[in-house]
């Protein structure tokens, strides 16, 4: 569905990112996700179309036809609408431009949203829910959400989460997500894409890396690990190894435990902070 | 998208028009209190009415992305299923048609109007503001943040710079090396000189310019993505070179071979030996065989009045300009001093009769007794040997009247000169050089004719007018009705009712008629009617003097074709109506009684000519940019609203009948 | 979408997010002990890919893996437009119920052992149990 080849962006002499490739395939879910500033966002864009990469390093996939555009939503990190608009306008420009016949209001009734207040009288969640539904109605081929869900109270992010899950279930879309915070979504990624140092550092499945990453904990200190990221406390050292591997535990006194979703990220990007 | 852009564009045109409104009623009250007091609505549109609609442009044009800035928006838009080039197409759209409605409704209400008096004509003003429009579009999205995007636009700004100045310098260079072989261009003011004789190509350049600034926009916008990634395809904006070459080249010899109608000159005379001379404007050119030269003259090259016969037959001319009557000679190209007033005296008439040149001039002079004063004194040059006559005569606010005759060849010479001043009628008979002055005793006459006619008020100080060295016609209005009643008075006293055959409608017109009959059936041949501030038609000329404002402009000179003359009383703000703004000089009028002496010679040339009908109502106003020209068949822009302008005028400057007047002989 | 009562209390998912367990493989351990507790029944209508999807907040790929893997099992079959069924196979359920007897002993075994234990303390242990009921 999208093909990027040796992407470099930046501008100035500033580079945001260095060398991604990344495929991203059909009805996949992919996380993305790094330290703040590594550049997600920007890959995110320019997967959008909002920003340009260079000729040669970025193509959309036949999914996504003849206008990829139409046929990709995008909700990026900081709320991008024609504030001055009430609901019923943006939802008639919106569905005018991307060519939606019937726009399903559910979501926002649930919210308790009045269609004909300005979206600039509304909180940041309720914007963003607003957003959100904005997207989904046009049923995109490609749905890219940067950091959506947290501003979102528990019980709209439940809505939220459960209409994207819809259009997965669907089968026609494919989700990519921004995130920094998993709890939520720790079911939802099959693949993860770790960016670090402008980079992808990472990218796995989600299975292996539950599989592979793992947290071992030691009285003593155990450099020859050579751990992604280690932390030292009065009574005892805690190691995150990528790959993990049995051999790691023949000294007595090693525990090893599992990680989730968010400490296998921590594990990654706590490595690039020490 | 169209929809919400038109919203967007109507808001942002209206908000501007608030703004300006507001802007203009505090420019309009600073003004009244500070400068003059004078300034009428229609004054203030017209100063206004430029700036806004260029103002109005740029502003529709910066505000192209002004709400995806406000509101944060632009992150939207761009992800949006539209090219870029589509976002472009459907923003400009609906600013273009608000662009284009303002004009038209500028076009058709203010400029009928108010005149289109600056120096460049409607569709170059046009192709101004269009321009603007879309410099303003590209500088739209100018951020302060980003060093690379300052760069890059200063670059294209200069390389679009340079090539206006190229084009420019390339004008001049034809203009003034190639084509004029006079030294012309080491004068000052080169641009500006340029900018009079090739407005055209400047405007194409100009143009060609903000179409090169917009073009470069549009790559920016279409192969960016602002925050500078992407290349600008220098390759792809090369081909639009060849697309401003032509604009401006069209605008050259749009301005090269233009039939210059507006500028064409109203004189033409040949000299001997085939050689032409035309006056252009403020210049003077000689053609010949070897090409077109420009007249070299010391002073402001500003020609005022040109003096010429115009028989084939005549050999030389002879060019007033602001103080000194030159000759030329068909072989030279230097005109000669003839006759060179002092520069702080003033010009009170010129007349040229014959092979003489009568100049009324006054000034401080030195009096026998050695004190300053300030008096006229009359002229008389004799072209042919060059000499000059000087008589004191007291012109000064006497309004004097010429009276011709014939001579031996029956052509029409100016035999005598008359004026009417404190109780006096002063007449020089120009051809013994004697001055004639006859008391009349007006106050006397005055008096019995009230008495006998009780409903007659006073007569006002135009109000008299001689008719013959011992004979004075005074004008007494009714103070019920606009008639007029006339009586002639005497040397001796003896007064008498003196009756024409219109004399019920004739408004005594004192001073500011002449008359001149070039052949005995031909009627009169002007008349002057007083236009007072609310643009009303008052009255036919009554010479009042209301205040110091209010003068009549004297009205000297005779053309072909000749009918009615219509004469703004207020300078200061008729002035600019309708005087053509080239004239640097004349700036701002002080509204003092000497208007009509010092600029009477602009006072010729910015006149509305009326056709009066016969039937009665109506006048139409032909414009004729500087000259009033006898066939202005070159309305031009404004011959499509000649009907909507004639009912216009006709319904706010009804004035009563109107029919062709024949003063008799007097 | 609500689902059924029965089915709630039938089928108890508990995600372990921190364990390396994969989901599906979860999800599959959950329907087969439901099954084996007797909480699900021959014919029993199983909730729709999109109600675990929906109520666990799961990618579906899972859910549907699980499921697909559990057919292949033999523990479910799926009727097209109506759904997924439970399917007994005795045999087959004694089978996987001995494999998850003998790992829970081996489990267990480990752990006594680690403890300090040994398998002849365990049977003398299991000795005492049995005498004492």
């Amino acid at each position: 569905m999208i093909s990027i080849k040796k992407l470099n962006y930046g501008f100035g002499t500033k580079k945001v990112l260095e060398n991604i490739n990344l495929d991203i395939r059909e009805n996949e879910a992919v996380l993305i996700t790094g330290s703040n500033g590594a550049g997600k966002t920007t890959l995110l864009r320019i997967i959008a179309g909002v920003l340009f990469p260079y000729p040669g390093t970025f193509q959309y996939g036949l999914a996504l036809g003849n206008q990829p555009m139409s046929r990709i939503g995008f909700i990026s990190d900081q709320i991008s609408l024609y504030q001055s608009m009430s609901l019923q306008e943006a939802i008639a420009f919106h569905s005018q431009l991307y060519q939606v016949k019937n726009f399903d209001t559910t979501i926002l009734t649930e919210a308790k949203l009045d269609l004909k207040k300005k979206i600039s009288d509304h909180s940041v969640g309720q914007k963003l829910i607003f957003h959100l539904s904005l997207v989904l109605s046009t049923r995109p081929k490609l749905l890219l959400l940067d950091e959506v869900l947290h501003a979102i109270d528990p019980y709209l992010r439940e809505i939220c989460l459960k209409r994207i899950l819809d259009l997965l279930i669907l089968g026609e879309t494919t989700l990519v997500m921004v995130n920094l915070n998993f709890h939520d979504i720790e079911n939802i990624p099959q693949r993860v894409v770790i960016i670090r140092d402008n980079t992808i550092a990472l990218d796995q499945p989600l299975e292996i890396l539950k599989d592979k990453v793992k947290k071992i904990v030691s009285k003593k200190e155990m450099p020859e690990l050579h751990a992604l990221h280690e932390r030292s406390f009065a009574d005892r050292h805690e190691y995150y190894v990528y790959p993990f591997e049995e051999s790691m535990l023949k000294d007595q006194g090693c525990e090893v435990l599992d990680l989730n979703l968010n400490d296998i990220v921590t594990a990654f990007i706590g490595g690039e902070y020490a | 998208m169209l929809k919400k852009e038109f919203k967007d564009a109507i808001k942002t045109f209206f908000f501007y028009c608030g703004f300006s409104i507001v802007l203009s009623v505090l420019t309009y009250l600073a003004i009244i209190f500070t400068i003059d007091s004078g300034v009428s609505s229609l004054e203030m549109i017209e100063i206004l009415v430029h700036p806004f609609m260029l103002l109005l442009a740029f502003t529709l044009g910066v505000s192209f992305f002004l709400r995806e800035k406000f509101e944060g928006a632009f992150e939207y838009l761009l992800s949006l299923p539209l090219s870029r080039k589509q976002i472009i197409f459907r923003k400009i759209i609906p600013r273009l048609i608000i662009l284009l409605a303002a004009l038209t409704l500028y076009a058709v209400m203010i400029v009928p109007l108010t005149g289109f008096r600056h120096f460049v004509t409607f569709p170059s003003f046009a192709c101004i503001y269009i321009s603007v429009f879309f410099i303003g579009i590209s500088l739209s999205l100018n951020r302060r943040k980003g060093v690379a995007t300052v760069f890059q636009s200063v670059f294209f700004f200069i390389f679009s710079s340079a090539i206006f100045f190229l084009f420019t310098y390339l004008a001049v260079y034809w203009q003034f090396f190639i084509k004029d072989q006079t030294a012309y261009f080491k004068k000052e003011g080169i641009f500006a000189k340029i900018l009079q004789d090739e407005p055209l190509t400047i405007l194409a350049a100009f143009a060609a310019f903000s179409l090169a600034f917009f073009i470069m926009f549009v790559f920016r916008f279409t192969h960016t993505d602002l925050k500078n990634q992407g290349k600008i395809p220098l390759t792809k904006y090369i081909r639009f070179v060849p697309l401003f070459t032509l604009i401006f080249f069209l605008g050259f010899f749009l301005n090269e071979y233009q039939p210059r109608n507006t500028q064409a000159p109203v004189f033409r005379y040949e000299f001997a030996g085939g050689r032409l001379l035309q006056e252009n404007g403020y210049d003077v050119f000689i053609h010949d065989r070897v090409g077109r030269h420009r007249i070299k003259l010391d002073i402001s090259n500003q020609i005022c009045n040109l003096l010429i016969q115009k028989t084939p037959k005549e050999d030389r001319c002879f060019l007033w300009d602001d103080l000194t009557l030159y000759r030329l000679d068909p072989q030279s190209y230097y005109p000669q001093t003839m006759y060179s007033m002092n520069s702080d005296d003033t010009k009170l008439f010129v007349k040229k009769s014959g092979n003489k040149v009568y100049l009324g001039e006054a000034g401080w002079r030195r009096t026998a007794s050695r004190q300053f004063m300030y008096t006229s004194r009359l002229v008389t040059i004799d072209l042919d040997s060059g000499k000059h006559k000087v008589t004191d005569a007291d012109f000064i606010d006497a309004n004097p009247l010429f009276i011709n005759s014939a001579d031996s060849n029956q052509r029409s010479i100016l035999s005598e000169i008359r004026a009417f001043k404190n109780d006096r009628i002063n007449t020089i008979d120009l051809q013994n050089g004697s001055l004639n002055k006859i008391i009349m005793h007006t106050k006397d006459a005055i008096a019995s004719i009230k008495k006998k006619y009780p409903d007659l008020s006073d007569p006002k100080p135009g109000q008299f007018r001689p008719i013959g060295r011992t004979e004075l016609l005074i004008g007494l209005e009714s103070k019920k009705t606009n008639d007029v009643s006339i009586f002639k008075l005497d040397d001796k006293g003896v007064i008498s009712p003196w009756q024409t055959e219109n004399a019920k409608r004739l408004e005594l017109i004192q001073e500011y008629v002449y008359r001149e009959t070039r052949s005995d059936s031909s009627p009169f041949e002007a008349v002057i009617i007083r236009w007072d501030y609310k643009n009303q038609v008052h009255r036919l000329c009554f010479n009042e003097f209301k205040s110091e404002k209010e003068r009549f402009i004297r009205f000297i000179r005779s053309e072909e074709n000749m009918d009615v003359y219509l004469f703004f009383d207020d300078w200061s703000r008729s002035f600019e109506n309708i005087h053509d703004n080239t004239r640097k000089d004349i700036g701002r009028l002080p509204s003092t009684y000497d208007i009509g002496y010092k600029y009477f010679k602009s006072a010729e040339w910015n006149t509305i000519k009326l056709n009066v009908f016969t039937s009665g109502f109506g006048a139409v106003a032909k414009y004729s940019r500087k000259y009033s020209d006898p066939d202005d068949s070159k309305v031009s822009f404004f011959r499509p609203f000649m009907p909507w302008i004639k009912n216009y005028i006709v319904k706010v400057f009804a004035f009563p009948d109107l029919k062709e007047i024949d003063f008799g002989k007097l | 979408m609500q689902m059924n009562k029965n089915e709630t209390q039938a089928f108890a998912l508990n995600l372990n997010v921190k364990s390396a367990v994969p989901i599906f493989e979860q999800v599959r351990n959950a329907v087969k002990t439901a099954i084996f507790l007797k909480k699900l029944n021959e014919g029993d209508q199983l909730p729709s890919i999109r109600e675990l999807a929906l109520q666990y907040k799961i990618n579906p790929m899972t859910a549907l893996k699980a499921y697909s893997l559990l057919e292949a099992d033999g523990f479910l079959f799926s009727r097209r437009g109506s759904g997924f069924f439970v399917q007994i196979d005795k045999d087959k359920i004694k089978k996987e119920k001995k494999g998850v007897f003998e790992k829970e002993v081996e489990g267990f075994i480990e752990k006594i052992n680690g403890l300090g234990y040994s398998v002849i303390d365990l049977k003398d242990e299991l000795e005492k149990y049995v005498k004492g009921k």
